[in-house]
């Protein structure tokens, strides 16, 4: 029925189920996309709604990417042409804009399994914003804060660490 | 012990870091690569940091521009290695110096009158006339800094900012200079409007530099010039304008140097400005302990080198160099560490140092300038110590030969720590080697057919292929 709004449940690698519109997971995400268009010749006949395992994401996770998707991919719920904000020179006010840097400003952990999420779910526009973040947090950091931030053993031998620090000392 | 965090960037997958990391510009990527091997590994393996926009990391040679009655002839000569000891890192391009007065360098742009130019991909962009000083100010000359890091912008986006600093006048300076005013290149000197002779009371009794500071910056992105304010951060120099005019000294050039994202400008009474262009602050550093006390025509030259902002000064009485290096100390205070001193008679050596291995260093873009001679850039050699026969320890003045007139100080090689020097006489240019106590001779200095008699200002010139102008030449 085309008036009502077909929806899918995913499970989370932790097992609780988040109910999304179909029409919005699949603007959204490559890989969910598939996943429904494999299905669909078998569900077409039974009144059953779809649940979707994915693995890889945890409910903190996915309920995140969730909120993330309904803001960005919910035609119903974006003001204007969805990626009209992209256009929008820096500081102009767009509601998105708004929302995106809110969205990323997060501890490490969140934005890495944001990243990785991103990555499978294969949701490019929230990929791209998670790798810049990700970037933001290394720009104009030194190396040692830049181990702290990740966590990040330095692993070069005294030898190593002297030749890679005299080739890149320029920078810093 | 407990490891306190997982190492989450090990995660992520190498194309997924790949594309993290190449959202850094060369700066960040340079910092990165050191983090770790496996870091290392995706940004070489991926060629993220790209060889053309790294920071240029080879000296030319040095653009010199004489004074005397050459104004015209004379600017813009670079005075470097023979083209036929060039290394493979010679770049050659057809471009060719215009006949002006080069003002000064940052990282392969030159700032000339009215213009900034690459020689290097031989483009040029017009730098529109600055707006006028207030009419308090209207005796000040000008001088301009160029603020280029080809490593900071994403290559999208390179940009360069012109910081004009006005500088007071010479108390003394005679009024009807006509002649002067009419053969400026650059506007050294105050013009001065037909009543105020003298600054205004209030003015000289103001504290030098004003906090804030309202400086005229040109910025390439937006093509204008534009005021901008900066406040002290830290101590005041504790001058007043006043004090500045009474000890006036005339320093042909005062140099700046652009390090990690500040401009150190050498300032009155040997002070360094350190203007931060991304926070709006400067900082003001105090002279090196030893030279606050001096008096008389001695300054100190500020330069990059090596390890970051150096300053020098030569003592004509002892004929001694003494080197200092800026430090940052426990307390967050910049300050001057005495990092060289040579020993006495350093005149008397230089009459005995030979000439180095490849031949005299040459004075190009003077003769052949309806030729079109091409300018071409070398690296300078590494010191070598086993070449012992090129150069003579100081100190070692196994000569009674007199010797007049003196040294001064032309620059410092940017990336190794060597203090180029001259004689008074302009017969030869030499190089003193900070780590060997070593003095080299590069090479006849004067400009033949010419009426030159003296050195106005020297730039240390790093080529460098990054830099979109927006003009081409």
């Amino acid at each position: 029925m085309a008036s009502e709004k077909k929806v899918v449940f995913l499970r989370s690698s932790d097992g609780e189920a988040f109910e999304v519109s179909e029409e919005v997971i699949s603007a959204a995400s490559v890989t969910i996309k598939g996943m429904i268009d494999e299905e669909s010749p078998s569900r077409a006949d039974t009144a059953a709604t779809t649940t979707l395992a994915i693995p890889n994401v945890t409910a903190a996770t996915l309920s995140r990417v969730l909120h993330y998707v309904n803001k960005h991919f919910d035609a119903a719920a974006v003001v204007g042409r969805p990626d009209d904000y992209i256009f929008c020179a820096p500081g102009d006010e767009h509601p998105l804009a708004r929302f995106d840097d809110d969205f990323v400003d997060v501890d490490n952990d969140t934005l890495i399994d944001l990243v990785h999420a991103a990555e499978y779910l294969h949701i490019k526009k929230l990929f791209d914003l998670t790798c810049k973040a990700v970037a933001d947090k290394l720009k104009g950091r030194t190396i040692d804060q830049i181990r702290e931030t990740f966590g990040i053993v330095n692993d070069y031998t005294v030898e190593e660490e002297v030749e890679v620090y005299r080739e890149n000392s320029w920078a810093f | 012990m407990e490891p306190q965090e997982e190492d989450r960037t090990r995660l992520l997958p190498d194309d997924v870091l790949a594309d993290v990391l190449s959202r850094l510009a060369p700066r960040g990527l340079a910092t990165s690569r050191c983090v770790c091997a496996a870091w290392r590994a995706v940004i070489d393996g991926r060629g993220l940091l790209r060889a053309d926009l790294l920071p240029p990391s080879s000296l030319a040679g040095l653009f010199i521009n004489y004074g005397g009655d050459c104004r015209f002839s004379c600017t813009g000569i670079l005075f470097s290695r023979p083209s036929s000891a060039t290394t493979s890192t010679e770049v050659t391009t057809s471009y060719r110096m215009p006949y002006t007065y080069v003002q000064d360098h940052c990282n392969g742009l030159l700032l000339l009158h009215g213009a900034v130019v690459n020689p290097a991909t031989g483009r040029r962009a017009p730098l529109p006339e600055c707006p006028p000083l207030p009419t308090a100010m209207e005796r000040f000359y000008r001088e301009m800094y160029l603020v280029f890091d080809p490593a900071a912008a994403t290559p999208s986006a390179e940009q360069y900012e012109v910081v004009s600093i006005p500088r007071p006048p010479d108390p003394d300076r005679d009024d009807d200079d006509e002649l002067e005013k009419k053969i400026i290149i650059r506007p050294r000197w105050p013009v001065r409007g037909p009543t105020t002779r003298r600054l205004e009371r209030s003015l000289l009794r103001s504290e030098w530099p004003p906090s804030p500071y309202v400086l005229d910056v040109f910025s390439s992105t937006t093509g204008r010039w534009e005021k901008r304010s900066f406040t002290r951060d830290g101590e005041a120099a504790g001058t007043t304008l006043a004090d500045l005019q009474l000890e006036y000294r005339w320093v042909p050039c005062r140099r700046s140097v652009y390090w990690r994202g500040a401009l150190y400008v050498h300032c009155e009474n040997d002070f360094v400005m350190r203007i931060s262009m991304s926070n709006n602050t400067y900082h003001i550093i105090k002279p090196p302990r030893e030279v606050s006390d001096r008096c008389g025509e001695i300054y100190l030259h500020l330069g990059r080198s090596e390890k970051g902002v150096y300053s020098a000064l030569y003592d004509s009485d002892e004929s001694k160099l003494q080197v200092w290096i800026l430090e940052e100390s426990s307390r967050g205070v910049m300050e001057w560490i005495l990092r060289h001193e040579s020993s006495p008679g350093l005149l008397q050596a230089s009459l005995n140092c030979r000439r180095q291995k490849h031949g005299p260093w040459i004075l190009r873009g003077l003769y052949n300038r309806q030729r079109k001679e091409p300018v071409q850039h070398s690296t300078f050699d590494e010191w070598n110590s086993d070449d012992d026969d090129s150069v003579l320890n100081v100190g070692d003045g196994s000569t009674n030969q007199y010797c007049s007139g003196c040294l001064d100080i032309l620059g410092f090689h940017p990336y190794k720590e060597i203090v180029f020097l001259h004689t008074s006489r302009l017969d030869r240019g030499l190089a003193y080697h900070l780590k060997t106590s070593k003095l080299e001779d590069l090479g006849d200095l004067y400009p033949p057919r010419s009426n030159a008699s003296r050195i106005d200002s020297c730039v240390p010139y790093t080529p460098c292929l990054a830099g979109e102008l927006p003009e081409s030449l």
